[in-house]
């Protein structure tokens, strides 16, 4: 369940055991500093892993946004940012439009939390040909499988 | 939740998919990987022509094609471009468009966060190229950029700030579509794909895109730097911001090398393995050393600095050199899948299989330049830029074809040519070597980098008109390549198969192009039960009727 | 040993481990190229793994990687005990260097000598740093602007040039002779032309120059 923490973690354990060894070298303390920021950064990643497995564990993304305006509006607002440092800080006063677009979009795209994105079919081999997995079954590992969720989530079965 | 039995109230799909105002909205991974990857496809064919002019330029001594200024601008477009905007673009993109297919999921962990990247990274690539617009033209200061060289003070214009600015953008961009791909592999597998269950190119992409979150925000503090010191010329006459922009870039800079190689070593991996009718040899190890590597190569980036007398050098040699462990398991891994393979020798194939020793030799002189005796000669020579090119243009590049023709079929329902095929791979084989060998010598005979032209009594003429010779051959070897992907798709002759190679991976498994959300009811995921579950299939296939449906039944 | 001894082991080793790791790994490729082909009619192994055989190949890389890091970093640690051995010797000749866009400026300390030019295409605009035969020569150089670096190809010999800060190269010259120098380091629009030349004389000579800032 938690390999990928575990995978993340790892990583960055072997990162700062690396940057342990820079001062036996008498290397400027700069490049420690800088790999030990990195490291962070992927640990940071690391726990926002596990804190992500632990709340809502292991499965596709099923919800899903139905269009992607608001990172068009992202991507307007970067470029409007870093030309401004060009060309000069008037240009920010174009700013204002991307953000809004940005900020009305970022919500309303979204998907209704219940509503799925689409048909996620239950295994079957591809070659052979062979009746899907029945209704039956489908549902009963359905109810096992939410049975796991609720266990870890700590609530009642 | 992850049923199906229920149909759902959802908004209809917008009307009329294959709008622009569809592509330019979607949240599908596949159209943001196919944005993505066609601009830096594109951006690849530009930058390309930039190289031309400077082969062009260097074929006969004192030639003045372009002015001094001009020829710095070309290669400090074409490094840049290449690496920014082409090479590293693809590296990520591959995955976007992979992963989630690999791993059995509908979608990729936020969509929207991967489409920013896209359109950022487009913005950069826009905000670059513009230099070529102002009046002192394009950025000249190299790939690098050292202050204080790139400050104001030396290098006024316009040019410089939008490469700086482009820079940070388009990496910006890049930053967000890895960290999508990584959340996805490592959170939002579909049903049976366990960890170890991830294809060898999925795994490349893990150990890639920890690399990306972990060295890419250096290179934003970088630039953040370099566009502070343009304001403030005076920053840049103090040793401790030059040396420290050197240590902010290269930590970010040596890393990209391994972003733009570890996802083509997957790409070869399931080339050779497929074509080979066999499992990868040597699964586990392999994703060790990935791993390994990618953290070792996290240490490694003062080996870029062995000549400014202000490094470490014993510590980035020692860290360096070890990298040849992993690396030679994962080639001990390529030869023993190609030693126990059937092999077809297919196009995509055939550019794995040149992969393998052309990258060799990238890889062998990357030794030599981890020496800091070697390197103290050969740094900032033309040894570095064939050694480089060696790993980039013979290896990555090969890898970037081998995908091209492995998955082509896939995202487009079209075959490619394969007599057109091998006339590519045979072309750019002959042209990379011819073209980038000769620098080997140049550069042990004193011939700089970054050198607009050179005197006849240098002795480096004979080895440069060579070396634009082989320019040519690879450059006709691309053409060959558009011209087999203009046929394929202007007249649709050749409609792909949904598993044309006998692939061993989900995404053979779904349709060609893949529908929307990957698998529908035409195309259900197979079970999976190892890192190639479409071979388990058929090698189970002959055996049993049918298995315990309950098996597959589960959802994780 | 000189620096350029140096150079020369260490990359003659490398060259033949990697020729060797090359020729091997090329031709069992090959080999197993054709013996592997379809038409062979072979059947595709089904072994995915071989943990022992892997691992000892991995401590066998190891034990390679191990030999070449204490080798090279041997080989670097005699390099610098050499320059140090230079830079401290009593007869050593100290010169400082200053790089600017776009040429080179060469003061010795030993005397009012001093040499500079202007790096164009003709080599007459080339400096000449003259350094006397059989003693130790220090160059030590900073730059006026932009990150320069000194190379002299034929003695190996490569330091990167800062502004703000003091790099130091120590090296002999064993015998009479003319060595082309050059900016290695990209530093703006003259850089292919930002050449010099090192010529080594007999003591004498040096100490003419010396008085008269001209070679004899």
């Amino acid at each position: 369940m938690t390999l990928p923490a575990h995978v993340v973690g790892l990583w960055a354990t072997l990162n700062v055991a690396l940057t342990l060894v820079l001062p036996v070298y008498d290397e400027w303390p700069f490049a420690l500093v800088l790999h030990l920021l990195a490291t962070g950064l992927v640990a940071a990643f690391g726990v926002a892993v596990l804190v992500a497995v632990r709340r809502r564990g292991l499965g596709p993304q099923l919800r899903l946004p139905y269009r992607s305006v608001a990172a068009l509006a992202t991507g307007a607002l970067g470029l409007v940012v870093t030309l401004s440092v060009v060309w000069g800080w008037w240009l920010l006063l174009l700013a204002p439009y991307p953000l809004i677009v940005l900020l009305v979009t970022l919500r309303s795209e979204r998907m209704p939390a219940d509503v799925e994105p689409g048909p996620l079919r239950t295994p079957r081999p591809v070659p052979v040909d062979r009746p899907a997995t029945n209704r039956e079954i489908r549902a009963e590992a359905l109810e096992s499988a939410h049975a796991r969720k609720r266990a870890r989530r700590g609530e009642a079965t | 939740m992850t049923t199906t039995s229920a149909p759902s109230p959802r908004p209809a799909p917008p009307a009329g998919r294959g709008t622009a105002s569809a592509w330019l909205t979607t949240t599908d991974h596949k159209r943001i990987a196919l944005l993505t990857l066609g601009t830096a496809t594109f951006l690849f064919l530009v930058v390309g022509v930039l190289a031309m002019i400077i082969r062009a330029q260097l074929t006969l001594p004192s030639q003045h094609l372009v002015s001094n200024d001009m020829y710095h601008g070309l290669f400090t477009i074409h490094g840049s471009g290449m690496i920014y905007l082409v090479v590293t673009p693809i590296a990520i993109a591959l995955g976007v468009y992979l992963v989630p297919l690999q791993v059995g999921a509908p979608a990729i962990a936020a969509p929207r966060l991967a489409m920013a990247g896209f359109w950022l990274y487009l913005g950069g690539a826009l905000i670059i190229f513009s230099g070529f617009l102002t009046a002192l033209g394009p950025a000249l200061a190299g790939w690098y950029s050292y202050p204080p060289l790139s400050g104001s003070r030396y290098t006024p214009g316009a040019g410089q700030s939008l490469w700086i600015a482009g820079v940070f953008l388009a990496v910006l961009g890049l930053i967000l579509q890895a960290a999508t791909v990584l959340w996805t592999a490592l959170l939002k597998r579909g049903p049976g794909v366990t960890m170890l269950r991830m294809p060898v190119f999925t795994w490349s992409t893990v150990a890639t895109n920890l690399m990306v979150i972990g060295s890419f925000p250096s290179l934003l503090a970088a630039m953040g730097l370099l566009g502070w010191g343009r304001v403030f010329p005076q920053l840049f006459t103090e040793n401790l911001w030059n040396i420290g922009y050197q240590h902010l870039f290269w930590f970010f800079a040596h890393p990209v090398v391994y972003v733009m190689f570890f996802p083509f070593v997957g790409v070869v991996a399931e080339v050779l393995s497929t074509f080979s009718g066999r499992r990868f040899f040597g699964y586990r190890a392999t994703v060790v050393s990935l791993l390994v590597f990618a953290a070792f190569s996290m240490s490694v980036w003062g080996h870029h600095m062995f000549s400014t007398g202000q490094a470490s050098n014993d510590y980035y040699s020692l860290t360096s050199i070890l990298l040849l462990v992993p690396a030679g398991v994962e080639y001990f891994g390529f030869l023993a899948t190609v030693i126990g393979g059937h092999l077809r020798f297919r196009v995509p194939m055939l550019f794995a299989l040149a992969f393998v020793p052309q990258f060799l030799v990238g890889g062998l002189t990357g030794i030599m330049v981890a020496t800091p005796v070697i390197d103290y000669q050969v740094t900032d020579s033309y040894f570095i830029v064939a050694h480089w090119h060696y790993t980039l243009a013979a290896g990555s590049l090969f890898g970037i074809f081998a995908a091209f023709y492995f998955w082509f079929p896939k995202a487009t329902g079209l075959m490619l040519d394969e007599r057109l095929g091998r006339w590519h791979f045979w072309l750019l084989v002959v042209g990379t070597n011819v073209a980038f060998l000769p620098m080997f010598w140049l550069g042990l005979q004193g011939m700089p980098r970054r050198l607009a032209t050179y005197l006849p009594g240098d002795g480096f003429t004979t080895a440069n008109i060579v070396s634009t010779v082989g320019t040519a051959v690879l450059a006709l070897g691309v053409l060959v390549g558009v011209v087999n992907v203009v046929t394929a798709v202007r007249y649709r002759r050749r409609p792909a198969p949904d598993d044309p190679w006998e692939g061993f991976t989900l995404e053979w498994a779904t349709s060609s192009p893949p529908p929307p959300l990957n698998f529908d009811d035409d195309h259900p995921l197979p079970p999976v039960r190892s890192f190639a579950p479409l071979l388990d299939e058929r090698e189970h296939a002959g055996q049993e009727g049918a298995d315990d449906p309950a098996e597959h039944g589960a959802l994780r | 040993m000189s620096i350029r001894g140096i150079f020369d082991d260490i990359f003659l080793l490398e060259l033949s481990i990697a020729g060797a790791v090359f020729v091997v790994i090329t031709v069992l490729l090959v080999v197993f190229l054709v013996r592997r082909r379809a038409g062979a009619g072979r059947p595709a192994s089904s072994r995915a793994d071989n943990i022992v055989l892997e691992v000892s190949y991995a401590v066998a890389l190891l034990g390679i990687a191990v030999f070449l890091v204490v080798v090279t970093a041997q080989a670097n640690h005699r390099q610098q005990q050499m320059q140090a051995q230079f830079r401290g010797a009593p007869d050593v000749v100290r010169v400082d260097v200053t790089a600017f866009q776009w040429c080179w400026r060469f003061q010795h300390l030993d005397g009012p000598a001093s040499t500079t030019g202007t790096c164009q295409e003709d080599p007459a605009t080339r400096p000449t740093l003259v350094v006397p035969i059989g003693r130790p020569v220090e160059l030590r150089m900073t730059s006026h602007d932009v990150v320069h670096a000194l190379w002299i190809p034929d003695l190996a010999l490569k330091s990167d040039v800062y502004p703000d800060h003091t790099n130091s190269l120590a090296v002999t010259f064993d015998h009479a002779g003319t060595w082309l120098g050059r900016c290695s380091e990209f530093c703006g629009t003259h850089h292919p032309t930002m050449d010099f030349y090192v010529r080594a004389v007999p003591e004498q000579e040096y100490q003419q120059y010396l008085a008269s800032g001209s070679p004899a």
